[in-house]
């Protein structure tokens, strides 16, 4: 896979580049470690407590991209005819555009845009309709509610989730939504060395970073006057069960386990061993899974992920469609304390995760292409020498440090029963 | 995408030799004879072909040779174009030479065990596997009879195309599933299989291959194929009319306008596609500009088109209360669509964009892939040969194009919750 260089700039930005001749055009991707995540919902600016609503990193997201200094970015790099796009994850929100003319030009613009915010009160006032029909959207699905409700619950004292189970909020918070508001965050968490500069395309690497370097240097500098909220009894869950009613033919259990990375395995590595776990235990072909639904115990397994809350605490979440609720979670208990693991299986799986990598080539232009979206984040790219690395022995190791016996449950009942 | 470039190998046949991506892609399409029943054996079919077959009798016992294969990766899948009912059988591997293990025929074979070699024993299908699938469908409907977002858009179709099998399953109630379900008998889906082969349409074969592997390819799958009409086109009655569905379990409105093309023909694709672009593009677009960003309405809206039934429709998810305003703003795009002013600038930025996408997906396999099987399968015409015509498109062609777009339905989702 091609190599990239990362760099850090002089005012703490960090700066990946790949540069690669191949390429027609150019992707550039900036980022922020900051999102709609509950645990963002509390910090100290100035060293003052800050607590807002949930929704604010969505609609700071909107208010960048759409009200910069040069107008609608988006706009702009439309008439360019780019892709382009900004995106609010749990911990990430990002601003990228693809595309094959102007490209120096629309760096400098990019950059500009987030960096020199100049929406206003009337802006604010002006976005909050399309954002309430975009909070509808989540607060309609039950999938979402019942991973929701299971995430809200995962820890005794973090607002992960809003209680209306949506992290973008509601109508009334959006309504509740201010400009001081708004531009505190921003302050808080758009600083220089929290955000990332990710451009690929066919470009001379030293030259790039010079030009980047003059872009900044007209900018003011965002010091970091930000301290995260300091959560104390992280391995307590706030709620070990809780339900809601839906319509739903079956109940919809998700299961979230809190699990702690004694090894401090870096979060790649766990990561992999996770959708091993997942593989052998609760995929539809196995053992497991077949049997609860050859005895109509579940209807069917469904998401099953994980998160990381920092890089010691990590969850297991899983998702169900349950027949019948007690046998469902005696087995699954048990499932997930039994070591059947097999190497031939581990090194099969490892195998097709090599074979996943290699066969990545085919899809690096495109612009959704795994390792350019998730590395300013994860730092977790296509490395076939990373998954050689790794072996049944390290795997089983881990496993031994995982204990099942810390959770919550979420229940999606129906509410005609 | 140059046609030079694709070798017939056998009458039906097809190779496109690209030596730039790590995996070999095959795909095999056959016909069959619509109706509500065959369309559900199909269902049964593919399922049961992707879970067992005669040498590998589990989903594990498949997903393990599948890794051992350097995740060598199937699927059989039923789909519908315009009223062509059809199986697709595709595949596709890692090229061998990437990884320096030479496993080419030892995948070749494994995929012909998918095709060929069904689980039929002793003329029955295994019973365990079928009634594990016709559970599964079962369920999977049971869901999503109870799932707003998915039922507002079935109900849309129906009540554009009441007597059309365009809906998937086709199955608005569930008590009509299970009959038609307990109807199929094994014998049913095995004649339906044999049948199935009779109907070879085309197969084709993408990668980087060698004179001998394409002829062990083309000698392992031999078909005779039948003759290729257009034959995905057809032109439905649409039903004229309003039609309102209550909802009490979503706050979520959805609003479809239909529009026909009167005396629409296949090849006028590119002229329909040029104005779906007016209407769709993301900043510029008739369709968001109207609807979100000056009348406030929407998050969510937009065009599609039935290009095999020379159907358009525009959607929005709406609150209730905004139909009437929405219906308003939706006539608004119309008129905007026969104004020469805002058509001569929609269309410049429509084959400027087009021209941008023709030399920037030149490095994705997506957009060869996508050319290549639209060639074999529909005829349709290379991009060189598309582009030419998006570029000669004239205002007076989109003016005309639009003067023959009637709106015959209008279908209101009411959320009620």
């Amino acid at each position: 896979m091609q190599n990239y260089l990362k760099k850090t700039l002089k005012n703490g930005v960090k700066l990946y580049l790949y540069p690669d001749p191949k390429m027609q055009r150019f992707y550039v991707d900036y980022s922020v470690n900051y999102g709609s995540s509950g645990k963002y919902y509390k910090f100290y600016y100035n060293n003052k407590l800050v607590e807002v609503l949930p929704g604010i990193a969505h609609f700071l997201e909107h208010m960048l991209g759409e009200h910069s200094k040069y107008g609608n970015m988006y706009k702009i790099f439309s008439d360019k005819k780019y892709q382009k796009n900004g995106i609010t994850y749990g911990e990430l929100t990002r601003f990228y555009f693809c595309g094959l003319n102007d490209i120096k030009e629309s760096i400098k613009i990019l950059i500009n845009t987030i960096d020199d915010p100049v929406f206003t009160k009337e802006d604010v006032e002006k976005t909050k309709p399309a954002i309430i029909e975009e909070t509808k959207l989540s607060l309609n699905n039950k999938y979402r509610k019942s991973v929701a409700l299971c995430s809200k619950n995962l820890y005794k004292n973090v607002e992960m989730e809003h209680e209306s189970l949506s992290q973008i909020g509601t109508a009334e918070t959006t309504k509740a939504i201010d400009y001081d508001t708004l531009k505190l965050c921003y302050d808080a968490f758009y600083y220089d060395e929290n955000k990332t500069l990710l451009i690929a395309g066919n470009f001379n690497p030293d030259e790039m970073t010079k030009y980047v370097e003059s872009i900044y240097q007209e900018l003011k500098p965002h010091p970091n006057k930000m301290k995260p909220f300091n959560y104390h009894n992280l391995d307590k869950v706030k709620k070990p069960f809780d339900v809601i009613y839906e319509n739903v033919s079956e109940k919809l259990v998700t299961i979230g386990f809190k699990l702690i990375n004694k090894l401090n395995l870096p979060r790649r590595e766990i990561a992999t061993y996770i959708n091993y776990l997942f593989y052998t235990k609760l995929l539809e072909e196995t053992d497991f899974v077949d049997n609860l639904k050859k005895d109509r115990i579940i209807a069917y397994i469904g998401a099953k992920w994980y998160t990381f809350f920092d890089d010691k605490h990590f969850n297991i979440l899983i998702g169900a469609s349950v027949k019948d609720y007690d046998e469902y979670l005696s087995r699954l208990f048990k499932e997930l304390k039994i070591n059947n693991f097999k190497e031939e299986d581990f090194n099969r799986y490892m195998k097709s995760k090599i074979a996943d990598e290699a066969g990545k080539i085919d899809y690096k232009y495109e612009v959704f292409d795994g390792f350019k979206v998730s590395l300013p984040y994860t730092e977790d790219f296509s490395e076939i020498e990373f998954f050689k690395t790794l072996t049944f022995k390290k795997f089983l190791k881990f496993y031994q440090t995982l204990t099942f016996d810390n959770y919550t449950i979420a229940l999606v009942e129906d509410k005609n029963n | 995408m140059n046609t030079k470039d694709i070798k017939i190998i056998e009458p039906g046949f097809y190779y496109y030799q690209k030596e730039d991506f790590a995996t070999i892609k095959l795909g095999f399409r056959f016909n069959f004879k619509p109706s509500k029943k065959n369309c559900l054996i199909a269902d049964l079919l593919c399922d049961y072909m992707n879970r067992c077959n005669g040498k590998y009798h589990t989903l594990k016992e498949i997903n393990d040779k599948c890794r051992d294969l350097y995740a060598a990766d199937y699927a059989v899948r039923s789909k519908r174009t315009g009223q062509k009912h059809y199986i697709d059988f595709n595949y596709t591997m890692l090229d061998h030479k990437i990884i320096g293990d030479n496993f080419f025929k030892d995948a070749i074979d494994f995929f012909k065990e998918i095709m060929f070699n069904p689980l039929f024993k002793d003329n029955k299908l295994d019973s365990k596997t079928l009634a594990k699938i016709k559970q599964d469908m079962y369920d999977d409907e049971k869901e999503a009879n109870l799932e707003p977002a998915e039922m507002q858009y079935r109900y849309f179709l129906k009540s554009i195309i009441p007597k059309s099998n365009i809906v998937k399953t086709n199955f608005l109630n569930l008590t009509e599933l299970v009959k038609v379900l307990n109807e199929i008998t094994d014998e049913d889906i095995i004649n339906f299989y044999y049948e199935l082969l009779k109907n070879y349409s085309r197969g084709w074969c993408f990668g980087n291959l060698s004179d001998e592997e394409i002829n062990y390819i083309s000698n392992t799958f031999k078909f005779k194929t039948s003759n290729l009409q257009k034959d995905y086109f057809h032109l439905d009655e649409i039903k004229e009319g309003y039609k309102e569905i209550k909802d009490k379990e979503t706050t979520q409105s959805y609003l479809y306008m239909t529009y026909a093309i009167k005396d629409y023909k296949p090849e006028e694709v590119v002229l329909y596609d040029a104005i779906l672009s007016m209407l769709n593009s993301s900043m510029t677009g008739l369709v968001l500009k109207v609807l979100r960003q000056e009348l406030e309405l929407v998050y969510s809206a937009s065009a599609d088109f039935f290009t095999m039934r020379g159907i358009i429709y525009i959607t929005a998810k709406i609150d209730k209360k905004n139909k009437e305003k929405c219906i308003e703003g939706i006539n608004e795009i119309f008129r905007r669509l026969h104004d020469k002013k805002i058509i001569t600038k929609l269309l410049k930025y429509h084959k400027e964009k087009c021209n941008e996408i023709y030399i920037s997906n030149k490095d994705n396999i997506s957009y060869y892939l996508g050319n290549f099987t639209s060639y074999v399968y529909e005829n349709e015409m290379e991009e060189d040969e598309e582009i030419k015509i998006i570029n000669s498109l004239k205002v007076s062609d989109i003016l005309n194009a639009v003067n023959r777009m009637e709106l015959k339905n209008t279908f209101f989702y009411r959320g009620d919750k």
